[in-house]
């Protein structure tokens, strides 16, 4: 077990190695640059700009200059935002990110099991149908949709702020808009992995042994119809946790998620880099854990290490 | 008191699909005395595997009992509510499957499974719970479990006895080093030895019947073999009564002593072993035993097959079930069911040859007498 997880770290950080330098170099390729502006700047001011920031170096003396910078965990200076480092703006992005992010997982992983194993389990029935029904328009109604919707109803209603995190109410709007989706997803999944693994001849042999429903149901049948869900929710926790720009974008949150496609726009090579490296790091944990989670729950994959 | 362990009258089950109404068995009626070995023997789709399920009401849905009785010991199977049914399942009656690839949960290793059932059934006998009772030091205390002794009411088995038992049942069974091997997952068995597991599950409560469906079908030859040598050695050291579904004659040749012949969820004839082997009164059995290769070196001769396919059970001919495929087949058998004629004291055969007013065909000797 822990050889396997040496091996992974090593992989990881090949992974990450990789990523950065195809990250590096494809930004580059995009024409353009951080102070390229509509109205152009003076040919001199450019250029000093370019010289301060190590821009005027060939390219591949930049790209050493950065990686060396990158382990000892600088990750430069923003070009657009000039007052701030990369590990800056990460460090106030990241907390307001996750904070929703977090508040999702944990709303999908309560809420969406449960509702995917009570479906299943009366499976076409009313409530089966009616979950059914939700779960599609979940995941058929795009979040910027109900993010709009949650706007329109703060604009009503006085005692919702409009945009922002301040008070608990502030976070329903956000965290339903970011959540949707996935929620919808991880229910009509767990249902399904639950009605195929209630057809295995195991579960005939449990209930042919006398144990109760409920014993079938949680013991025999809950463990094995997680794993397809488990595969799921590893790298879904990325993605909720490393932020959605739509839902920052419309909530007004300062989180990653926004940083991420302004910095496209403005060419902020650093802190592409540096939210993609968050992204990308946060991504590989997630999928070892999810590794590691699996080999807690079915012995046959503990088995081929 | 009988000693029939268990009377099935007029068992029909059904399955409501989208389609319509399935029926898979179609009113089965028969006895088995205790102590016995009932083969039922039928292709795939005949009703064999519906019934045994019947027996431990594990038709799932959309399947349903639709009528019958089931009497195990007295008691009707079918009236029970879920969880009295849930005391018999494993404790009174058990169930080995057909295939031991799939029939052990993969997440939970032998142990677990083979303790959780014994941790559900098993009490302890009535003597140990008293030698334990004269250990308890407050009089309140010792009295209350004496009264409950007394009321056939002992303690379960605690973890510690539960895996002595689980070891000694995987040893009585045949599986090396027991006391290591629990400890191991289902893939980490051959398939030989997972059926050997699930049949010590099967027996670790010392159930009084157990249903075995088509337990070897799914292993190699040599696996069989001694599958079916371990079913005859645990039958003769447990003394219990044992159920034995099958499409395999030879199977039924060695292992039973009473024969039940299945052919579109109705039984076709029904006697002892000799009975169905020397003397088969129907035109299905006989078609059955045409159908086996035997093994003569040297010898070639052609197998014969019975032409046709099994009949569809959502439209279920009214007549004989059979009569589509039957060389014999007269205007009645498409008109009318037969009843089972009694062919002897042990054999019944439901053939419209055994009637009276038949016309007399080489092979079968009309008895008269309806049963």
């Amino acid at each position: 077990m822990n050889r396997y997880i040496i091996k992974k770290t090593l992989f990881s950080i090949l992974t990450l190695l990789i990523v950065v330098t195809l990250v590096f170099f494809m930004l580059r390729a995009i024409p353009g640059g951080p102070f390229t502006r509509e109205k152009p700047l003076p040919e001199a001011t450019r250029e000093r700009l370019e010289e301060a920031y190590g821009l005027n170096e060939p390219l591949l003396i930049q790209y050493f200059t950065y990686m060396g910078n990158l382990f000892t965990g600088d990750l430069g200076p923003s070009f657009r935002k000039p007052a701030y480092t990369v590990n800056e703006l990460l460090a106030t992005g990241i907390p307001q990110t996750a904070k929703i992010g977090l508040i999702a997982v944990i709303f999908i992983i309560v809420l969406g099991i449960p509702l995917g194993v009570i479906s299943a389990l009366k499976s076409n029935s009313a409530i089966d149908y009616g979950v059914m029904i939700i779960a599609t328009i979940g995941i058929t109604v795009p979040s910027f949709v109900i993010g709009s919707l949650f706007i329109l109803l703060a604009q009503k209603v006085s005692w919702i702020p409009v945009g922002g995190l301040t008070t608990p109410i502030t976070y329903v709007g956000p965290v339903v808009a970011l959540a949707g989706y996935s929620l919808a997803f991880v229910s009509r999944l767990t249902r399904s992995s639950m009605l195929e693994v209630l057809r295995q001849d195991y579960i005939r042999t449990a209930r042919a042994k006398g144990l109760s429903e409920s014993k079938v149901i949680f013991k025999h049948a809950l463990k094995n119809s997680l794993i397809p869900v488990i595969t799921y929710i590893g790298p879904m926790i990325a993605a909720l946790m490393t932020g959605s720009f739509v839902v920052e974008r419309i909530f007004v949150i300062n989180g990653i998620g926004k940083y991420f496609t302004e910095s496209i726009t403005a060419r902020d090579y650093t802190l592409v880099i540096g939210v993609t490296l968050f992204y990308a790091v946060f991504y590989i944990i997630m999928v070892l854990l999810v590794d590691i989670a699996y080999s807690f729950i079915d012995p046959r994959i503990r088995m081929t290490k | 008191m009988n000693d029939n362990i268990l009377e099935v009258k007029n068992l029909r089950t059904s399955f409501f699909t989208h389609l319509g109404e399935v029926q898979a068995v179609r009113g089965i009626s028969f006895e088995l005395k205790k102590g016995g070995i009932l083969g039922i023997v039928g292709e795939s789709g005949s009703g064999k595997s519906v019934s045994s399920l019947s027996i431990m009401r594990l038709v799932e849905i959309p399947g349903k009992i639709v009528e019958g009785e089931i009497l195990f010991d007295g008691v009707d199977l079918v009236k029970l509510s879920d969880k009295e049914i849930q005391e018999y399942r494993g404790r009174e009656i058990s169930m080995i499957f057909q295939d031991p690839m799939t029939s052990l949960n993969p997440v939970y290793t032998i142990k677990n499974q083979m303790m959780e059932v014994i941790l559900r059934h098993m009490h302890i006998t009535p003597e140990k719970a008293y030698e334990e009772a004269k250990l308890i030091e407050k009089e309140k205390e010792r009295e209350k479990v004496l009264e409950a002794i007394k009321n056939g009411k002992t303690r379960k088995y605690n973890k510690k006895e539960a895996l002595e038992r689980a070891v000694h049942f995987l040893k009585l069974v045949g599986i090396p080093e027991p006391e290591t091997r629990i400890k191991e997952y289902p893939h980490q068995f051959s398939g030989g030895m997972r059926q050997r597991a699930l049949v010590a599950m099967a027996l670790a409560c010392e159930p009084r019947l157990i249903i075995c469906d088509e337990p070897t079908t799914a292993l190699d030859v040599t696996i069989q073999a001694q599958i079916l040598d371990l079913l005859k050695k645990v039958k003769n050291e447990l003394d219990t009564t044992i159920i034995f579904i099958t499409h395999d004659l030879g199977v039924i040749a060695e292992l039973c002593q009473d024969v039940i012949v299945m052919y579109g969820g109705m039984i076709m004839e029904k006697g002892s072993v000799n009975d169905i082997f020397y003397n088969p009164q129907h035109p299905y059995t006989k078609g059955l035993h045409q159908s086996i290769p035997t093994d003569v070196v040297g010898q070639k001769k052609r197998l014969v097959p019975i032409a046709g396919s099994p009949p569809d059970l959502l439209n279920p001919p009214k007549g004989c079930p059979f009569s589509p495929r039957c060389k014999y087949a007269m205007e009645i058998c498409i008109e009318k069911a037969p009843s089972l004629y009694k062919i002897s004291d042990t054999q019944v055969s439901a053939c419209w040859l055994q009637d009276k007013e038949a016309p007399d065909v080489e092979g079968f000797k009309k008895s008269g007498g309806e049963k």
